[in-house]
């Protein structure tokens, strides 16, 4: 337990100091800020539009900061070699990688934070009113993040940076194309189609469980309930994939 | 030595596995919770529609980024709409995809069924025209459905038997049904108080501004509409000519419309 704190901690001053991940949440916060001076719709349509912007900018940043948190977590440091000296230590290669995923996923909450209190806040100062329940579209929007920051990780352990980068793309878009997956599976009429659609289905990750930014920003109402499914699915997911990743990487030759 | 190591790192695929498999009573579980809103992942969005968004918009539903879509769309329905034309017409498909893609946005559904009954309507050859104003029907129904809280689409199923049907019998009831929703505006109670009038329901006219005195007793629209009709009641003549005046406005505007005649207001009863 303590070599995985040490690494989640190296892992976040290494990523706080990091130019490219800086540079990512200063535009995502310039992009947040950039919605104070949209004014040209009625205050109805303008006050969604905002919102939906704001978390669409925290979400796309936020692919991006996990993305490339992901794929630096491991590749860098085998090209580097200094893995082999921490590896000499005696640290096994399973709290490597968690070491690793855990410093990253504190290093994305630290940025959803600072992203979402920037939404909350440039909202207030533009309309004088409050809007704390964007924060739980955040939350869903966390634990997508979560899973791909797992995936780049585990696809990271044995292809190269980009691949691992565009596979972390392909993923997004598959978990937000599972309602199509879906829809052939209900359209299927032979049962051996139905069953390996829906099998494939449960096993790519699907976003659309973790989706609550149209909902909040309609005003709907997210029960508590709903909340902690979706957070058992995330951490779930999460934690599959990252048993996958340090199989894999204890299987690979170093 | 290293690939006895190797092999026992394999023994966290079996847990793995397991929470694979526990997962799916999970997801089962999201979808059908009440909370979870599946029209919020409606496969059958049109892309063709997307597309008019422009390819960021294409993109963007491919990449989840579904908010983002609906608002590029809905830049582009305020540019057809400035643009006129032929942008009249290619506002529809983009509507629906909005609709489809955000069913919960009430101003997109507002203005889809507005833009069918209303603008296009008025665009479309003469025999098309009722299919219009049955398709904006359809879409305020449509977004009933999956708004049955708000009064706003009511109110605006309401308003096109009322203005543009003239169909004081189906407007009644949906102007009743707007009158449910407790944050509902003043004027729907006048509204059907109009209805009455205009189907010379008087007592069930004057009946209704009452009400609106009762529940709010600084309305003057009401008090100044029970004076009216306190005097037109006292005197026969004035009753007599305030019903022809109804029948020739009505008329005008029916015939305006190619709308059924009011042959007498009561008949209509």
């Amino acid at each position: 337990m303590r070599s995985i704190i040490t690494i989640a901690r190296n892992t976040i001053s290494e990523a706080l100091s990091r130019v490219i991940l800086q540079m990512i949440l200063v535009f995502a916060i310039i992009f947040l800020v950039l919605g104070f001076f949209f004014t040209f719709m009625t205050p109805g349509e303008e006050d969604k539009m905002l919102k939906d912007l704001g978390l669409t900018v925290i979400t796309g940043f936020g692919l991006l900061l996990a993305i490339f948190m992901g794929v630096s977590l491991i590749q860098p440091e085998m090209e580097r070699r200094t893995i082999y000296a921490l590896l000499a230590k005696p640290v096994r290669r399973l709290e490597f990688v968690l070491g690793k995923y855990a410093g990253t996923i504190a290093v994305l909450a630290l940025s959803m934070i600072v992203m979402g209190v920037v939404l909350v806040g440039s909202l207030f100062l533009k309309q004088g009113v409050w809007s704390p329940e964007l924060l739980i579209a955040l939350v869903g929007i966390f634990f997508a993040l979560m899973i791909m920051a797992a995936l780049v990780m585990m696809i990271s352990t044995f292809a190269s940076t980009l691949m691992s980068v565009v596979a972390g793309f392909l993923f997004w878009s598959i978990g937000y194309a599972q309602s199509y997956l879906q829809q052939l599976s209900e359209h299927a009429d032979n049962p051996v189609s139905v069953r390996v659609l829906n099998t494939i289905s449960a096993v790519l990750p699907n976003f659309t469980y973790l989706d609550l930014r149209l909902a909040v920003v309609d005003g709907l109402s997210i029960p508590a309930q709903l909340l902690g499914k979706m957070a058992l699915y995330g951490v779930g997911y999460a934690a599959v994939v990252l048993a996958i990743a340090a199989v894999l990487f204890n299987e690979r030759e170093m | 030595m290293k690939g006895k190591a190797h092999k026992r790192g394999r023994w966290l695929l079996l847990p793995a596995f397991a929470v694979l498999v526990l997962l799916v009573p999970v997801q089962r579980s999201i979808v059908s919770d009440p909370g979870y809103r599946k029209e919020y992942v409606n496969p059958a969005v049109n892309l063709g529609s997307v597309r008019e968004g422009g390819t960021v918009a294409l993109m963007a539903m491919l990449g989840g980024f579904r908010p983002l879509v609906s608002n590029l769309l809905w830049l582009k329905v305020d540019e057809f709409w400035h643009r006129g034309g032929s942008g009249y017409w290619r506002m529809v498909g983009v509507l629906q995809a909005i609709c489809e893609m955000d069913p919960h946005f009430i101003d997109a559904w507002s203005t889809f069924g507005w833009h069918c009954a209303w603008n296009i309507y008025v665009d479309a050859p003469v025999k098309d025209r009722p299919k219009w104003v049955q398709t904006g029907i359809e879409i305020y129904q449509r977004g009933i459905k999956f708004n049955p809280d708000r009064y706003d689409l009511y109110k605006d199923l309401a308003w096109l038997y009322h203005d543009k049907l003239r169909d004081y019998e189906r407007a009644i009831p949906a102007w009743q049904e707007t009158l449910k929703h407790p944050d509902a505006p003043i004027y729907v109670r006048h509204m059907i108080a109009h209805c009455y009038e205009n189907t010379w329901q008087v007592d069930k006219a004057i009946a209704t501004w009452k009400e609106c005195l009762k529940e709010d007793p600084t309305d003057v629209v009401a008090k100044a509409a029970l004076d009216w009709w306190r005097q037109q009641t006292a005197d026969p003549e004035k009753l007599k000519a305030e019903k022809l005046r109804i029948l020739v406005r009505e008329n005008g505007v029916r015939r305006s419309r190619q709308l059924p005649m009011m042959e007498e207001p009561h008949s209509i009863r």
